[in-house]
């Protein structure tokens, strides 16, 4: 046939597939995936001028309709972030002094640091993800800086995402509310044990307790119980049970900001093998 | 010809990334990728279609954690597959829907079921099918009114103008 190869198959699909094919190789070998990852972030951040200009078009008409729809559950809810406040304040001192006393104690028993893990490492975040289910935002510290798959991410001291690929100099970062993310948590108040799966970038994380019957508080903390696989260390806060919704369905407002995230922390802890 | 398809690429990428970052959970954010991918097939034929589906399956691998190449060639299968369907017929607006749905499923389709077989993160958890199925259904919202432009923008010019 005109235009086809021996098999069939046009030149141009061929040469297309082949390519693809090349890629997907390379990005598996050690080397050659380093430079793909660096040549995918350079991409981004050639690109997160042009997506920050569009979001910065369709910020006001969002906010605009955002604000007309919830003007008065934004008042309600700065009076209740009011309070908040003022009880943190008094829980952040609290947790001062616990913190000095918990050291104190810990060099009397002679205690080394949790998993006598590094220290982590600070980080820019240079591209934040497109929205869409599976996408990643990328910090500058790469694997020069001990950044490895698999890591944890923190912001504002609760936890992000995870580290999915890094190479010299950049990685990728999974957010926690990625719809294809999911984390076992643990409710600091009652004990509770379950299964938080991501739901959008703006739905925060939907909440799968072991026991579905038992009564979840609002406002009430989830850490990590580091028994999802091991995927990430026990106590790290990932965020508040948020008001049930009218089905039931119970989810947890992220501590962390994803929009506003500008400098992260990599945790360099690494699951156990 | 390569200016225009690149201006439309690139308008497409950034729309996506925007209206995605702004719309709850992205259901209501179109899957412009690969519809774009589809109008430029039905414009313009398979091999300008599959060549198309390569380059933005190249930026949507940009931004997803499945291994580079693998949009790259889910896209390019439908865009071939999508230019096969009927280039250069006259796309009725209900015609445009389904074919921008059903490449919005197969190209979803192909990158889950490639990322499950490579061991990458795989998009087939139950949370992504909403956001999925939402991308999927604006999409083929928009198609009858995004194939007239894509077929304008991309028309071959009369020689000798």
């Amino acid at each position: 046939v005109k235009g086809s190869s021996p098999a069939g198959i046009p030149p141009v699909l061929a040469l297309l597939v082949a390519a693809s094919l090349t890629l997907m190789t390379l990005d598996r070998l050690g080397p050659a995936s380093a430079v793909l990852t660096g040549g995918r972030a350079a991409a981004r951040q050639a690109l997160s001028p042009l997506q920050a200009a569009g979001e910065a078009a369709v910020r006001p008409l969002g906010e605009l309709a955002g604000g007309l729809s919830r003007a008065g559950a934004l008042r309600r809810e700065n009076a209740r972030l009011r309070r908040e406040v003022t009880e943190l304040r008094s829980q952040a001192a609290r947790a001062e002094a616990l913190g000095r006393e918990n050291a104190l104690l810990a060099g009397a028993l002679g205690l080394v640091p949790v998993d006598g893990a590094a220290p982590p490492v600070a980080a820019r975040v240079v591209s934040l993800p497109n929205g869409r289910a599976g996408s990643t935002f990328v910090v500058d510290r790469g694997s020069e800086a001990g950044v490895r798959p698999g890591m944890p991410v923190m912001a504002s001291g609760a936890l992000v995402g995870r580290v999915v690929r890094s190479s010299r100099g950049w990685a990728a970062v999974l957010p926690l509310a990625d719809p294809t993310s999911a984390v076992g948590i643990r409710l600091s108040g009652s004990g509770e044990t379950g299964l938080a799966e991501g739901a959008g970038r703006s739905a925060g994380l939907r909440l799968d307790l072991l026991d579905p019957a038992v009564a979840v508080a609002p406002g009430e903390l989830a850490v990590t119980s580091g028994l999802r696989h091991g995927r990430f260390p026990p106590g790290l806060p990932v965020g508040r049970v948020a008001p049930a919704s009218q089905r039931g369905e119970v989810r947890l407002r992220p501590l962390a900001e994803l929009g506003r995230l500008e400098i992260v922390q990599v945790l360099r802890w690494e699951a156990p093998a | 010809v390569i200016c225009r398809f690149g201006a439309l690429l690139l308008i497409a990428v950034v729309a996506d990334a925007t209206l995605a970052s702004f719309s709850a959970s992205a259901l209501a954010s179109p899957d412009l990728l690969l519809l774009s991918v589809a109008a430029v097939a039905a414009a313009r034929g398979r091999e300008r279609g599959a060549a198309f589906g390569f380059a933005s399956g190249l930026a949507a691998d940009a931004f997803l954690a499945t291994p580079a190449g693998l949009c790259a060639l889910a896209f390019t299968l439908v865009g071939h597959a999508a230019g096969a369907v009927g280039a250069g017929r006259r796309w009725r607006p209900w015609a445009c829907a389904v074919l921008t749905g059903a490449a919005c499923l197969a190209g979803f389709g192909l990158v889950s079921v490639g990322a499950a077989l490579l061991g990458a993160a795989p998009l087939v958890l139950p949370g992504a099918f909403g956001p999925t199925a939402g991308g999927v259904a604006t999409a083929a919202l928009v198609a009858p009114f995004a194939f007239p432009l894509v077929a304008r923008l991309l028309a071959p010019r009369a020689a000798g103008r």
